[in-house]
């Protein structure tokens, strides 16, 4: 008990009191335990009543039985007493003789202490006036003494003294007789002669300790005690112990205290009490009745209710320990289960956060991926995704930029959440790049130079870039490791792969060196690409998809639309798999070829050498075009700035200061109703669109002098285009003109 | 192109007149350029008579803006076209500089 700790038992009160609030197990098992605590109380007390009722008819029996047995003794006394009366008053005239009488009626009554004749004074002229002849049991026999004498004088008090008073046979006591020096209770009655005239008092004396000790021969409680009383309540015998005798007392005074309530018993035939004795430290029970018949005595019995209800009170401690113990072991069952179902509401609530956050990242993976559909002038696009998990390891994106459609499609090594993380990083540089790169290699490398840096989960990614010129068809594209994209079209049943350098995926090696290729496609071609979530899907017999499979669907698409063909395709891996699981992510996007030339209604052409003395002509130029069109000044002045400050651009980097070179401003009027001016030299390669943004918002010290030239020409005009051809730049700007 | 420079009530005006294309702001900066340290006093640009600015003449502006920051004093544009407003706005440069 030592080592339990304050703060110990603090805790595990405050744990109980919690537990009450928290748990139902617990409250009901406190509830059972109540409702048996309250059983038990119940059972106790009426067992405590039942054994209430038989201490009573036990008592009841016992001082029948013991006032029966006193009676006995003492009647029996009394008669056989009785029975020498007439032998006495024969002797009279001899003395002596009487003597033998009295030894003869002590032999016989083993009960009495004595028995003497106590004479009137004076009666036998020849002997001493005081005569007593009497018989005393002593250890050592009966003994006959002349008990009067100077020093006892039986006519100051004794029985001798009382019967004369009473002038009737009686009982006389309990009084201290002087002689014997010790409580004597007597019977005795008044002697006649035959003339009848009182002579003398003829008594005996009942030997009071073997009466107690026939009282308390048996106990019906180890500790009860039993004893006599006279009729107003003086002890006659009682227990011999002399520890006891001051219990005695009080429990006479009780007895003979009316104040004191006393109850009838259920049978009636004796009275009760209790009452809490304080030497004895416990409640005693007396019971009490009057003796019928003569004498008129008082029998009682006491008992301790620790013996009484011993038993019962050691079953009550018995079972309230063992109720506690039960309660212990359910307590510590409970805390147990308790403990476990914590455990379990916590796991329960760690998967459903993990859960909640897988659903969050699917959310973010799918916001991620540009609109599954997307149908513009020049191109029609349509891609999906199906992750094997909540996030999926695969990835496609597509976006248009200064006329180009940028598009990539990619596997990340694995499925689930690290995959999609990692694709995601993907997604970004792939963004990042494409800003401010056309060519898909280079991009490709970039991409692989920043992924193999701080690599290491050793993942890699399998990807396919594309770019797209819309308005030339020219498709420029580099394969890391990725399944070839089937090419469809543009009529009939023309299917076959994109021819591909597969280099090795992304994020392999450091020093991995991507090639672009190049193809021209002609109007109406449709390219599908496709993760190997695809080919490799798995019906439940474990078979896979297969090319095979792929390429005669797809031969059957060359009509449709790409969200026609995606759809196809989904049904019938949908169809192929059954209810296997889905093993990989299932990604596909498909992008039909459409481009719209419209016929050019007015056509202008001005060459210009590459000095910018030359510049100033282009005012004039415009000026003319802008009439024969009809364009208003301010538009028409919009447009010249756009075009001087595209053939300034072009004079400054792509032809060297020292060469000469001729750059063709070529304006067209389009039947849409847009004007199309197209900016042609043979000078460096030079791509104005891949040139950082100038930041328009930075305050005047921080701007820079460069890179106003560019940024007007987006502004001004509503598409810009780049596209090397034929060892010639060719910007193509256009505007849309407002009728 | 036209353009000139004089000091009136301590303030230099530029004047500009005509297209500034180029061509034009090649030459015209050799008149501007004297403006890029303007020593502390404020300078107006007349553009009431300018009907066209390519980039390298916003270039020299900013040029002179600079200049001016640096040296605590302030440059005003004065009589700015639409059209050529427009194109201060596509640069941004509208919020850089002050218009009267």
């Amino acid at each position: 008990m030592s080592r339990l700790r304050l703060s110990e038992v603090k805790s595990f009160w405050g744990w109980i009191l919690n537990a009450f609030k928290t748990s139902v197990s617990l409250t009901l098992i406190i509830a059972a335990v109540l409702l048996l605590e309250l059983l038990s109380a119940a059972q106790y007390y009426y067992t405590h009543n039942l054994m209430e009722d038989e201490l009573e008819k036990h008592a009841e029996m016992e001082l029948t039985t013991k006032a029966i047995i006193a009676k006995g003794i003492v009647n029996n006394s009394e008669r056989y007493f009785k029975s020498h009366i007439m032998e006495v008053k024969r002797n009279l005239a001899n003395p002596d003789s009487l003597y033998g009488i009295m030894a003869w009626i002590l032999k016989y009554s083993p009960n009495m202490k004595g028995c003497g004749i106590a004479f009137n004074p004076s009666y036998y002229k020849d002997r001493e006036s005081l005569f007593e002849p009497y018989a005393l049991r002593t250890d050592s026999g009966i003994q006959r003494l002349q008990l009067a004498s100077k020093r006892f004088d039986y006519t100051k008090d004794g029985f001798y003294r009382y019967i004369q008073e009473k002038k009737t046979n009686s009982w006389v006591g309990p009084y201290n007789d002087v002689y014997l020096g010790e409580k004597l209770i007597s019977y005795a009655l008044p002697l006649y002669d035959f003339m009848g005239d009182t002579v003398a008092v003829f008594g005996f004396d009942v030997d009071i300790h073997s009466l107690g000790d026939t009282l308390n021969y048996r106990h019906i409680y180890p500790s009860s005690f039993e004893f006599l009383l006279t009729e107003d309540g003086k002890l006659i015998a009682g227990p011999s112990d002399p520890s006891l005798q001051q219990r005695v007392d009080e429990v006479i005074r009780v007895i003979n205290d009316s104040t004191v309530k006393k109850s009838w018993s259920k049978e009636g035939r004796v009275r009760t009490t209790t009452f809490y004795d304080k030497e004895a430290g416990d409640e005693l029970s007396v019971f009490f009745a009057n003796i019928r018949g003569e004498p008129r005595w008082q029998i009682a019995v006491v008992c301790y209710d620790d013996e009484v209800y011993g038993s019962l009170n050691a079953l009550r401690i018995r079972l309230l320990l063992l109720s506690l113990l039960v309660f212990g072991i359910l307590l510590y069952i409970v805390r147990r289960f308790a403990n476990n179902e914590e455990k379990l509401k916590q796991k329960t609530l760690e998967e459903e956060r993990i859960a909640g956050e897988l659903r969050v990242a699917k959310q973010i993976q799918q916001s991620m991926l540009p609109s599954q559909h997307m149908h513009q002038r020049d191109v029609e696009i349509c891609g999906s995704l199906v992750p094997a998990r909540e996030v999926g390891g695969d990835l496609f994106d597509y976006f248009i930029r200064d006329g180009k459609l940028f598009f990539c499609i990619g596997d990340v090594s694995g499925k689930g959440a690290p995959s999609a993380m990692l694709m995601g990083v993907i997604h970004s540089l792939f963004r990042a790049f494409s800003a401010h790169e056309n060519n898909p290699a280079r991009i490709m490398q970039a991409i692989n130079d920043a992924s193999c840096r701080g690599n290491d989960a050793n993942m890699f990614v399998t990807l396919l870039l594309g770019v797209l010129d819309l308005p030339t068809g020219h498709l420029r594209y580099c394969d890391a490791g990725h399944d070839a994209p089937i090419i469809l079209g543009p009529s009939g049943s023309q299917i076959r792969n994109l021819p591909v350098i597969p280099h090795l995926p992304v994020g392999v090696f450091g020093d991995t060196r991507y090639a672009v290729q190049e193809m021209q496609l002609s109007p109406g071609i449709i390219i599908f690409l496709y993760t190997d979530g695809l080919t490799e899907a798995k019906n439940e017999e474990r078979k896979q998809f297969g090319l095979q499979r792929t390429w005669a669907l797809l031969g059957k698409c060359a009509e449709k639309n790409p969200q026609q063909i995606l759809e196809a395709v989904t049904r019938e891996v949908h169809q192929f798999v059954g209810s296997a699981e889905q093993s990989d992510d299932l990604t596909m996007l498909a992008i039909r070829y459409t481009p719209h030339q419209f016929e050019s209604t007015l056509t202008e052409t001005l060459v210009l050498k590459n000095d910018v003395h030359e510049v100033p002509k282009l005012s004039t130029f415009m000026k003319s075009v802008a009439e024969k069109i009809g364009l208003d000044t301010s538009l028409s002045r919009q447009l010249r700035l756009a075009v001087e400050e595209a053939v300034v651009n072009v004079i400054d980097y792509a032809y060297p200061s020292s060469i000469e070179g001729s750059i063709e401003v070529r304006m067209m009027s389009l039947a849409d109703h847009s004007l199309k001016i197209m900016v042609i030299d043979s000078g460096a390669p030079f791509d104005p669109t891949v040139k950082e943004r100038t930041d328009t918002s930075l305050p005047a010290e921080e701007r820079q002098i460069g890179g106003l030239g560019i940024l007007l020409v987006r502004e001004l005009m509503d598409s810009i285009n780049y596209e090397r051809e034929g060892g010639k730049n060719i910007l193509t700007l256009v505007k849309k003109l407002k009728k | 192109m036209k353009t000139t420079i004089e000091k009136i009530d301590g303030k230099y005006v530029a004047t500009l007149v005509g297209e500034m294309d180029t061509a034009a702001a090649a030459e015209a900066e050799e008149t501007l350029k004297q403006l890029y340290q303007a020593g502390g006093s404020d300078v107006v640009i007349d553009c009431t008579g300018l009907e066209y600015i390519a980039s390298s003449g916003l270039r020299i502006l900013l040029g002179i803006l600079k200049g001016a920051k640096a040296s605590g004093s302030c440059v005003v544009l004065r009589g700015v076209n639409d059209d050529i407003k427009n194109v201060f706005k596509l640069t941004g440069f509208i919020s850089i500089f002050e218009f009267e």
